[in-house]
């Protein structure tokens, strides 16, 4: 007797199909499993087995093979035992096969019968809708997932048993389909991360609005406790919602990586802070069983690297290729795959190595010290930070003070008037941001004012800037002068934007 | 004889001295009264001794006090008594006032600030290199440094109170013709010419001996708005002068240094008794600015603003020297000086936003006025 099955098996963040196929036929009793399945998928045997025998139903003494097709593909993940237990029930008569034909199902198996949800769900259901397929069963621990992907219908079970019984009596319940844009919307007004907290920084607010704005990647400078992190951790806060596509493509990469909390999708732009102990495989992805990186899970959000120098260097290095294609590509023995790395960096570091420059009370540090603490960074990842920035270590009746400051929703106002412009700017290019000009398009895009030219002509030679940190200069004026909605870059905006220029290293 | 020819007749009596002076004075307010009542008398009254007595008959008689008068005035010398109009102020609120004084030059202005500077003769290198720096680096500045000739901390501290392109005035523990140690010749003439002063208290031709050290101290520190302790033994005569500072109600500050130093430990224990730390002169330069100099009384006041017009058109030179700006760089510009100041700093204090403050600083940068020390940390350039 010959049965198969649809499921899917996720490699990095992309799905792909496989069909689960299993023949029951005379011969010595055994069980075999071919089709390149990893060690993981391998145990599934003893556990479909023991769940099937614990469901009721009794396993006949023959010669099973279940083949996982393409046998090219490398199979991972506990997702396979629901479609092997279905198969192999289908194909020994206990469900009729017509309900299972052009099926999907995914979860994994407990030894009792019940089934236990698995990573990946989000984006193989979103697959399995592009793919066709008119029924998805999943966990009723994944139903959340399911509810957010239209066109298909998708059906959460508890256990195999139960399952059984709704397939027999063809009374599968879908899930029910949920708004999304309404989920975006509840949460949206749920954050609670605020600049209203942050009190006396507005310097250092205002270069991360203007860095926000273009999507310019940005360092903070400042002493230990200056509240970078604060800075940092807001800055979700002042950029546009996630849209409903954004947040999909994001929920994707933490279903697939098994970090979706909550029973809920990724709402929030994320923000993510490695420890400076991390290493280059943990950082930009690619590990043996294909997992994304601390650049894949900042996709559409914030990676903060906070003690920038702190970290390996060239931990730091391997940032360069996610940042200019904002996708890395990993290549391995095993497999090939592509994670997205749409982020913006912010980094942030200490003036010196104790931490004071220039507060002479306590730094000792000597001049030359202090550049060489500088040069740690140095690089071509730091040729990439558009907007520097000192934070201030700010004194305590400040904290207390009610002083008027800028909120998230005051920054948001000129960050989306800004990405306005940028979205008009930029419908005929492949960029959506400032930051991501090329030269030709700085050229085209940056009509700078008389005056504001002679300004930067002179920064030019006074600074002695390269062409990149002169280019970076107009890019990041560009971002001033569209969150004023002004067509031309006037010298104000030339000015503010040669303050954020990366000065460290003419010290 | 008119009222300066009866000071300088009661100031130039040989043996009668500030105590003296001091207690005759207070008995019999003006010297015309002293002249004319009998030597018996103030013998009787305790007010002088035998050997005093005989002194004031024999000047009486035959001190040629307007001969002294107009040979002074050839010599450049003028002679200034407790009364005169332009007899220092400060120098009759101490509460040991000079009651005449002898200078060759200017005295300081009252309206800028000025700092004394004393320290020990026998000084560390350190101590030479730490005056001269101070003295430079106020100077120009705009404030006047007042110090005392001697060998060691005070020459020193006028060197560099030249160097620094200021003025600089000295008070003598002899008469102001006089040059103690001889070698500071060069020094004397060159503090006359630069539009300094030597000042005394005492008569001409009086040698320098050693009591007269301190005692001139009082007029350093009386002269100053803060006095500076550049190096002191534990027991030395510089800390008589802080104590009279400190009557006199002036900031005293100290420059610590090794507590090993011997040179230094005078220093080091008036920081812990609560003077001053001199960090560095920028430091102080700022902190003199920021706070206003000690209110000058009324009298002085008066004549000051009478005098404000005819100085704005001899073009005396200001503290510090402003570009022509713009009126909002200049607002930002004012702000700045030689410690470090952050943007964030500037925003708070101007109330300007921070787009605004960020774009001034980058001109001023631009413009070379200031320039970035650590990130968006700013110092002016001087
Ligand atoms: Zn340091």
């Amino acid at each position: 007797m010959f049965c198969s099955v649809y499921s899917a098996a996720v490699c990095g963040v992309e799905p792909q199909m496989v069909s689960v196929e299993i023949d029951i036929s005379g011969g010595l009793p055994a069980f075999n499993m071919v089709g390149l399945p990893s060690s993981e998928v391998r145990e599934a045997k003893e556990r479909v087995l023991r769940a099937i025998e614990n469901s009721g139903y009794e396993i006949p003494s023959r010669k099973i093979t279940i083949n996982l097709s393409p046998a090219n593909l490398k199979k991972t993940g506990s997702g396979f035992d629901l479609p092997i237990a279905v198969a192999f029930l289908s194909a020994i008569g206990v469900i009729d096969p017509e309900c299972v034909q052009g099926m999907m199902l995914v979860g994994e198996l407990s030894l009792d019968g019940s089934i236990l949800p698995v990573n990946g769900i989000l984006p193989i259901a979103v697959f399995a809708a592009e793919q066709g397929i008119k029924k998805l069963v999943i966990p009723e621990g994944n139903a959340f997932e399911g509810a957010y992907v239209p066109g298909i219908d998708i059906y959460g079970s508890m256990s195999l048993s139960s399952l059984v019984k709704d397939l027999k009596s063809k009374s599968l319940t879908k899930i029910e389909k949920a708004d999304l844009q309404l989920l975006l919307e509840q949460q949206y007004l749920e954050s609670t991360l605020d600049y209203r907290d942050v009190k006396g920084q507005e310097a250092a607010k205002r270069a991360t609005m203007v860095a926000a704005a273009g999507f310019h990647n940005l360092l903070y400078v400042g002493p230990p406790g200056s509240g970078k992190s604060l800075m940092a951790q807001r800055i979700p806060s002042i950029i546009n919602q996630l849209s409903p596509a954004e947040c999909l493509e994001v929920s994707k990469i933490y279903s697939a990586a098994g970090l979706l909390k909550n029973q809920s999708l990724i709402t929030e732009r994320p923000f993510r802070a490695p420890h400076h102990s991390i290493t280059s495989v943990a950082l930009i992805g690619g590990t043996q069983a294909a997992r994304c990186g601390e650049v894949t899970l900042a996709h559409k959000g914030i990676l903060f690297l906070d003690e920038a120098a702190e970290f390996r260097k060239d931990t730091i290095e391997t940032l360069r290729q996610p940042m200019e294609e904002k996708q890395i590509v990993i290549n391995r023995a095993s497999y090939r795959t592509v994670f997205p790395a749409d982020f913006m960096l912010v980094m942030a570091m200490n003036p010196c190595r104790c931490g004071y420059y220039p507060d002479r009370s306590i730094c000792n540090c000597t001049e030359a010290e202090v550049k060489k603490y500088f040069g740690k960074i140095k690089g071509p990842v730091l040729d990439r930070i558009d907007i520097h920035v000192a934070v201030e270590k700010v004194a305590i009746d400040d904290l207390k003070e009610k002083t008027k400051t800028m909120s998230s929703a005051d920054m948001r106002e000129s960050v989306c008037c800004a990405h306005e412009m940028q979205k008009l700017r930029f419908k005929e290019e492949n960029i959506d941001f400032n930051s991501q000009m090329t030269n030709a398009m700085i050229k085209q895009y940056c009509e700078l004012e008389k005056e504001a030219r002679q300004m930067l002509n002179l920064a030019y030679d006074k600074y002695h800037l390269s062409a990149r940190g002169y280019y970076k200069i107009i890019k990041v004026a560009r971002t001033i002068a569209d969150m004023e909605q002004s067509r031309l870059i006037g010298r104000k905006h030339i000015l503010e934007a040669i303050g954020y220029r990366n000065s460290l290293l003419e010290l | 004889m008119n009222r300066t020819e009866y000071w300088f007749w009661l100031c130039n009596i040989p043996g009668i001295y500030q105590e003296t002076l001091q207690k005759l004075l207070s008995r019999h307010p003006s010297p015309e009264e002293i002249f004319r009542i009998k030597e018996e008398q103030l013998l009787k009254e305790g007010l002088v001794n035998e050997k005093q007595k005989s002194a004031m008959i024999h000047s009486k008689q035959k001190l040629d006090v307007s001969g002294k008068i107009e040979e002074l005035q050839k010599k450049g010398v003028r002679f200034l008594h407790h009364e005169s109009e332009d007899f220092p102020e400060k120098l009759k609120q101490i509460p040991d006032p000079p009651y005449c004084l002898y200078l060759l030059g200017h005295l300081p202005d009252p309206e800028i600030p000025s700092v004394g500077m004393v320290g020990a003769r026998a000084c560390s290198d350190y101590g030479q290199k730490m005056a001269f720096r101070y003295g430079g680096v106020l100077a120009a500045g705009g404030v006047q440094i007042i110090s005392g000739l001697a060998a060691g901390i005070d020459s020193v501290s006028a060197k560099g109170a030249l160097s620094g392109g200021g003025k600089t005035f000295a008070v003598l523990g002899s008469g102001v013709d006089v040059i103690y140690p001889a070698e500071n010749m060069g020094l004397y003439y060159e503090i006359i010419t630069s539009g300094g002063g030597i000042i005394s208290e005492y008569p001409m031709g009086t040698q320098p001996v050693p009591w007269q050290f301190p005692l001139r101290n009082r007029l350093i520190s009386g002269l100053c708005d803060r006095l500076l302790v550049m190096e002191a033994k534990e027991r030395s005569g510089t800390l008589i002068t802080v104590r009279y500072a400190l009557d006199q109600g002036r900031d005293v500050f100290a420059l610590p240094g090794r507590v090993t130093d011997k040179t230094s430990q005078g220093c080091n224990q008036m920081i812990a008794d609560g003077a001053g730390i001199l960090l560095s002169p920028e430091y102080l330069l700022e902190e003199i600015y920021r706070k206003p100099v000690p209110e000058v009384p009324a009298v002085i006041k008066q004549q000051t603003e009478k005098k404000e017009t005819k100085r704005k058109t001899t073009g005396r030179r200001k503290p510090l020297e402003m570009p022509h700006l713009r009126s909002d760089l200049k607002k930002i510009y004012m702000l700045l000086g030689k410690r470090a100041i952050s943007v964030q700093t500037l925003i708070e204090k101007t109330k300007e936003t921070p787009d605004a403050v960020a774009s001034s600083i980058a001109e001023l940068e631009l413009l070379g006025l200031i320039k970035e020390v650590a990130k968006n940390q700013y110092v002016k350039i001087f």
